[in-house]
C-alpha cells in the first residue's frame, strides 16, 4: 500500500507563473505529469497554460529508491492539497517570481500554506526573472524573511537552468 | 580608493568650495562622498568651530577618535595644527589640503585595497543605509553599475561582466555615485546577483588575494548563490559560517576545502557585505529543526544523488 509517510517527497511550491513547473522539467528525469490548461487569464508574450491541479515528476536516486517531486498548485482554491500531498515531505523549494507586483505578498502568502502542510517543513527561496526585473532587490527580501523570523537561503535562479535548480536543492539539503 | 567625508556646520558657501575640492580629487584616484554627517559612520569628519553644532561634532568626533578637520577663524590650542584647513582657500588648495592628509589616514587593509574588489569592500563598510544609492564603475570600455544594498550589478552584456571579473583587482577602475533616477533605468542591462559575481571573481583571483587574518567569520545571511553553478564549495562554507562563527582552521579541517578557496571565499563575503568578523560571544539565531536518524539516512542518500556530501553535522 502506498504510504505516503514513507515515501522520499521533494515539493516546489509559489504562485501561478513563478516557474515550478519548468523548475521540476529541469532536474528530473522523466517528463513531469502535468496538469496544464491554457490560461484564460494569460497576458500577451506571457505564459499560456496555468497548472490545474498539481505537477509530479520522478528522480531516481538508486533501482530501488525514488524521490517523488510535487509541485503544489498555485491556485488559492487548491490549497487543500499542499496537506495531503505534502505530509512527510523532506522539504520545500519555494518559487517566486521578482517581476510580480506582489512578490512580498507572494511570499508571505506561500510561506504560511508551507507551514500549514507542517510548521517545521524545511524550505529554500528561489527568485525567478531577477535577470529581467532591474528594480529586484535581494536586501528587501532579506528583510522580509528577517522580519518573519526566517533563516533561509534565498536564490536568484532561472528555472530552465537544471544546474540553478540543482544549486537550490543542494542549499535545501545543508539546511 | 574611496572615502566618505562627513560635515558638520558648514556654511553653504564653504560646502560647495570643499565639494568642488573633492571633485578634483578624482584626479588623484581618490573619490570622496560628502553627506552632512548627523552621526553616520565616516572615514573624516570636516567641521566648522565657528558654528556651535561644528564644536559638537568636533568634540564628538574626538571621543569616538574619528579623523576631524577643522575650518576655523581664531588659531586655537584645542586642536592640531595639522587637522586645520584654511577657509580662505580656493578648491584647488583645498584639494591639496585634503589629498595630503587624507592618504595616509587610510591605513586599514580595507582602505587599501583597490580596484572593482576594493569598491565593492567599501560600499559594503557603508551598510545599507542608502538603499537607492547606485555606483557608476568603469575600466577601460567596461561600464558596470553597482547597486550593493540591492546585492545586484548590472553590465552592458554577460560578456563585460566576464571581462570584470577578470579585472577584479585592476588599480584602474573609477567609480561615482549616481542617484537611482527612475525604475526602469537599468531595464536594458544584464542583470546578476553581486554575491555571485563576487564569489565567482575571487575565486579567480586566490592566489593573488592576501589572506585574512585568522578570526572567526560569520555570514549575517545566507549568500545568494544560485548562479554559482555547481560550486559546491561555497555551498558548504555558507551552510557553516551561517550557523556559527567559525576560524579558517575550522572551515578547512571541516570541508577539506584549500585554504585559498576558503580565504577567496571570505573576502567574496566580506565585499558582498555578508561576512562580519564573530567574537564568538554572539549565539547563532538558527532555530531549524532537527532531523530524526531515519530522515537523517535519507537526505544523505538524496544528497548524494545531487552530488552533495553531508557531514554528520548537515543532518
Amino acid at each position: 500500500m502506498f504510504d505516503s509517510e514513507k515515501t522520499i517527497k521533494l515539493l516546489f511550491a509559489g504562485p501561478v507563473g513563478s516557474g515550478k513547473t519548468t523548475a521540476i522539467r529541469a532536474i528530473s528525469d522523466t517528463a513531469p505529469v502535468s496538469s496544464e490548461r491554457p490560461w484564460m487569464d494569460a497576458r500577451p508574450g506571457g505564459k499560456v497554460t496555468t497548472t490545474v491541479a498539481l505537477d509530479y515528476s520522478t528522480i531516481q536516486l538508486s533501482p530501488n529508491e525514488t524521490l517523488h517531486v510535487y509541485g503544489l498548485p498555485g491556485q488559492d482554491y487548491l490549497d487543500f492539497m499542499g496537506p495531503i500531498v505534502g505530509r512527510g515531505a523532506l522539504g520545500a523549494v519555494l518559487l517566486l517570481d521578482a517581476s510580480s507586483s506582489s512578490l512580498s505578498d507572494d511570499c508571505c502568502a506561500v510561506v504560511e500554506s508551507l507551514a500549514r502542510i507542517d510548521p517545521n517543513l524545511k524550505f529554500v527561496i528561489g527568485i525567478s526573472k531577477t535577470d529581467i526585473t532591474p528594480t529586484f532587490s535581494m536586501a528587501t527580501m532579506h528583510a522580509l524573511t528577517r522580519r518573519m523570523s526566517l533563516f533561509v537561503p534565498i536564490f536568484s535562479i532561472d528555472p530552465r537552468d537544471p544546474a540553478q535548480v540543482r544549486q537550490l536543492v543542494r542549499a535545501l539539503l545543508l539546511l | 580608493m574611496n572615502i566618505q567625508i562627513g560635515v558638520a556646520g558648514l556654511p553653504e558657501e564653504l560646502e560647495l568650495r570643499l565639494s568642488l575640492a573633492c571633485g578634483l580629487l578624482a584626479a588623484s584616484q581618490i573619490h570622496v562622498d560628502i553627506q552632512e554627517w548627523k552621526g553616520r559612520e565616516s572615514d573624516i569628519l570636516i567641521v566648522d568651530l565657528d558654528n556651535g553644532y561644528g564644536r559638537l561634532a568636533y568634540e564628538v568626533a574626538i571621543r569616538s577618535k574619528l579623523p576631524v578637520l577643522v575650518f576655523a577663524h581664531n588659531d586655537g590650542a584645542e586642536y592640531a595644527s595639522e587637522s586645520r584647513l584654511d577657509r580662505q582657500a580656493p578648491a584647488a588648495v583645498l584639494a591639496r589640503m585634503l589629498q595630503e592628509r587624507l592618504l595616509p589616514a587610510t591605513k586599514s587593509s580595507l582602505d587599501s585595497f583597490q580596484g572593482l574588489l576594493g569598491i565593492c569592500l567599501r560600499e559594503a563598510e557603508c551598510g545599507q543605509d542608502l538603499l537607492v544609492k547606485c555606483l557608476l564603475v568603469k575600466c577601460s570600455s567596461i561600464t558596470l553599475v553597482l547597486r550593493h544594498a540591492a546585492s545586484r550589478i548590472h553590465a552592458c552584456s554577460t560578456s563585460d561582466l566576464h571581462a570584470a571579473e577578470a579585472r577584479l583587482l585592476d588599480n584602474t577602475w573609477l567609480c561615482s555615485t549616481k542617484p537611482a533616477v527612475g525604475a526602469h533605468e537599468h531595464e536594458w542591462m544584464v542583470s546578476r546577483s553581486l554575491d555571485s559575481f563576487l564569489v565567482n571573481a575571487c575565486l579567480r583571483h586566490e592566489a593573488s588575494l592576501p589572506t585574512l587574518a585568522g578570526n572567526l567569520y560569520r555570514l549575517t545571511r545566507w549568500p545568494d548563490l544560485g548562479s554559482v553553478k555547481d560550486d559546491l564549495d561555497s555551498l558548504r562554507l555558507s551552510s557553516l559560517l551561517y550557523r556559527s562563527g567559525r576560524p579558517v582552521e575550522a572551515l578547512k579541517q571541516h570541508t577539506n576545502v584549500s585554504a585559498k578557496r576558503i580565504n577567496a571565499f571570505l573576502w567574496a563575503m566580506l565585499a558582498s557585505g555578508a561576512l562580519v568578523c564573530d567574537d564568538g560571544n554572539i549565539a547563532t539565531t538558527l532555530t531549524q529543526p532537527t532531523s530524526s536518524p531515519a530522515n537523517a539516512s535519507v537526505i544523505q542518500r538524496v544528497a548524494r544523488h545531487f552530488g552533495l556530501k553531508l557531514g554528520y553535522s548537515h543532518v
